[in-house]
C-alpha cells in the first residue's frame, strides 16, 4: 500500500511520523480526503470481515482496524463512518460518540440499534456530512 | 458454500465442524440483534452488558462480562443451570460457549437456544441465524466450547415478553 499523502497547514512544520494518534490531530496535519476515503474503506472492510461473526461489540472495538480508524483518521473519518453505518449497518456508535463528542444523539435507545442508526444518520444529514 | 453472511474462508476457519446438510439457514444477515438476544427470543435488540445506549441489558442483571454475570442474567429470564443439552420435552435449553483464557471476562463467545425438535438455533454475530443438529457444530477456536447449559420451562418462554 502506498503511503498516504500528508500536507501541513500553511505555516505548520511537524514531523508527522513521530506524532502518536491523538497528538497528530492537535498538530493540525490532515490527510487528503481521497486518502482518508481509501484508507477508511480498507480498514472498514478488514474490520467487518474479522468481526461480523462476533456477538459482542466489545471485541469489535478492540480490533486494530477500528482503533486505527478512530486514532489515526480521527474526525476526518466521521462522514465515511456514517456512510458505512448507512450502507453496511456497522456498529460505529462508540466511535461516533468519541469522535464527535456528542453523547445525546443515541441516548435512551436501550438496545434498539435501528433507532440509534436512524438518529445518527439524521444527525449526519443535519450536519451535511452525508 | 456455507453462505452464512461471513466471508467463506472465515466461516470455515471459525466453524470447522459445521457441515453442509447438517444445518439450515433460518434468516438473512441482520446486525440489529445478537446471539444473546436470539437465545432470549428477541430480534429487536442487541444484548450486551456494556452500558452503551445501543446495547440492551436487563435492569436486574450484573453489568459485566464474567461467567457469573451471564448466568445471573439468564436467571432473570427464568433459566436455571442444568446438566446437559439432552432434549427434555417441556424444557427450553440454552448452551453457553466459552473460550478459556487468562481474562475471566473475555470468555463469553456465543449462546445457542434449543428448538422443540432438539436442534439448536444460533445467531452468528451480525450474520445469519441457523438451526444446527449438533451443539458441537460451532465449537472451535473462535467460539470455544460449550461450558454450561441452562433450562427453563417452555411455558415460561411463551409467557416472556421479548421487550421487557
Amino acid at each position: 500500500m502506498t503511503q498516504p499523502v500528508r500536507r501541513p497547514r500553511t505555516g505548520a512544520s511537524h514531523a508527522v511520523e513521530s506524532i502518536p494518534g491523538e497528538a497528530r490531530e492537535r498538530a493540525s496535519v490532515h490527510l487528503l480526503p481521497e486518502t482518508v476515503a481509501m484508507r477508511f474503506r480498507d480498514l472498514a472492510d478488514w474490520w467487518h470481515a474479522d468481526t461480523d461473526a462476533s456477538s459482542l461489540d466489545r471485541d469489535s472495538f478492540e480490533h486494530p482496524a477500528y482503533r486505527r480508524i478512530v486514532e489515526e483518521l480521527g474526525k476526518d473519518a466521521v462522514p465515511y463512518i456514517l456512510a458505512d453505518l448507512r450502507d453496511h449497518d456497522g456498529h460505529w456508535f462508540e466511535a461516533l460518540r468519541q469522535l464527535t463528542g456528542n453523547h445525546s444523539v443515541d441516548a435512551g435507545c436501550k438496545g434498539n440499534m435501528r433507532q440509534a442508526r436512524a438518529r445518527w444518520l439524521r444527525w449526519g444529514a443535519e450536519q451535511k456530512l452525508i | 458454500m456455507l453462505d452464512l453472511g461471513v466471508p467463506e474462508r472465515k466461516a470455515r476457519d471459525y466453524w470447522p465442524n459445521l457441515r453442509d446438510g447438517e444445518f439450515e439457514r433460518t434468516s438473512p444477515s441482520d446486525s440489529h440483534y445478537n446471539c444473546i438476544a436470539w437465545a432470549m427470543n428477541d430480534r429487536r435488540r442487541w444484548w450486551e452488558p456494556s452500558g452503551n445506549p445501543e446495547h440492551y441489558w436487563p435492569a436486574r442483571a450484573p453489568r459485566d462480562y464474567s461467567r457469573d454475570a451471564f448466568m445471573a442474567t439468564f436467571k432473570t429470564r427464568h433459566f436455571v443451570p442444568c446438566d446437559d443439552g439432552r432434549l427434555e420435552p417441556g424444557w427450553e435449553k440454552i448452551a453457553i460457549y466459552w473460550r478459556e483464557g487468562a481474562d475471566p471476562e473475555a470468555g463469553f463467545q456465543h449462546v445457542a437456544r434449543q428448538l422443540a425438535d432438539g436442534r439448536w438455533s444460533s445467531k452468528l454475530g451480525k450474520a445469519r441465524d441457523i438451526a444446527h443438529v449438533s451443539i458441537d457444530a460451532l465449537s472451535g477456536d473462535f467460539y470455544g466450547e460449550v461450558a454450561f447449559y441452562m433450562r427453563r420451562p417452555r411455558s415460561a418462554a411463551r409467557g416472556m415478553a421479548t421487550h421487557s
